[in-house]
């Protein structure tokens, strides 16, 4: 049999799945193989096949999940993971069957959705004797509690659409929050136009929605 | 920067993030090394100061008009 390795971008239940037309890294069409009721998505390459993060290769990645998603809920894969043979990935899935069902079976009907909420609010450090540094920190402390205490709100609002959120607050400075969430697909519209309203509320904030996408964010099977 | 572009900028950072941080992690015999990742993640983190200065030049010029 011809030596091949299987570079993995996500899991489907098994048998509910056409994979026809959509083609992965390399432009190789990707095909599933199924285990236990679960169905790997992968393509082929030869053995020793380097899977370097380009931009491309992380577009093509998102591009057969969300390709996949269309059709049946998938856990997407992160990107990077290949398999020397099918019995090797064989393994792994029957080893992981019952997580990954649970995963599953939580995706089913739903979409991931990604907000960043931008801010203009960046306090310049003051010039002159008159402001002291105690000043200085004490503006970038209230601006701080604001740009919290606006992610949380925005977050709390948000998440009354979702089944499931996953969020920062100001890991980045000037974005408040960046946060994902699991919609069911009813109420894609509903979040984003609760996203624009948001928007709209807030002078000197911009809130972008994105997705949906396959749910990277609500893979997590430890229950 | 037009919305459509900024769009784009924002949902690209969007999906390096989730594409390399998120998702299954299955033990394969091949994973990508994590020293690559973290090199990746350096770069995304520049794109997303991009952005964020980006975004924050465009809301200052509103706040002035």
């Amino acid at each position: 049999m011809f030596e091949t390795c299987l570079y993995v971008y996500g899991i489907v239940p098994a048998g509910r799945l056409e994979v026809d037309g959509v083609q992965g890294l390399d432009d190789v069409p990707a095909e599933g193989i199924a285990v236990d009721g679960l169905e790997a998505v992968v393509t082929r390459h030869p053995p020793a096949t380097r899977f370097d993060a380009t931009e491309e290769a992380l577009v093509r990645h998102d591009a057969v999940c969300t390709a996949v998603m269309r059709l049946v809920p998938v856990a997407p894969a992160r990107f990077g993971t290949a398999f020397r043979d099918e019995e090797s990935l064989r393994g792994e899935l029957a080893n992981r069957a019952g997580e990954l069902k649970r995963i599953l079976e939580r995706l089913e009907g739903r979409v991931e959705l990604g907000v960043r909420v931008f801010t203009s609010a960046t306090v310049e450090r003051p010039e002159g004797a008159e402001s002291s540094g105690t000043a200085f920190l004490e503006k970038r402390l209230a601006e701080r509690q604001t740009a919290v205490g606006l992610a949380t709100a925005v977050d709390d609002r948000l998440a009354r659409l979702a089944v499931a959120r996953t969020s920062s607050v100001l890991e980045t400075p000037g974005v408040p929050l960046s946060a994902s969430y699991l919609v069911g697909r009813e109420s894609v519209e509903e979040f984003r136009a609760a996203v624009a309203a948001l928007d709209g509320e807030h002078a000197h904030v911009t809130l972008i929605c994105t997705g949906p996408w396959p749910p990277y964010s609500f893979v997590d099977g430890a229950e | 920067m037009s919305d459509v572009a900024r769009y784009r900028e924002v949902a690209l950072v969007e999906l390096v993030d989730r594409v390399l941080a998120k998702g299954v992690v299955l033990s394969g015999d091949i994973t990508l090394a994590v020293a690559d990742v973290d090199l990746i993640r350096v770069e995304l983190r520049a794109v997303i100061a991009a952005v964020v200065a980006i975004e924050q030049r465009r809301l200052d010029e509103e706040s002035r008009v």
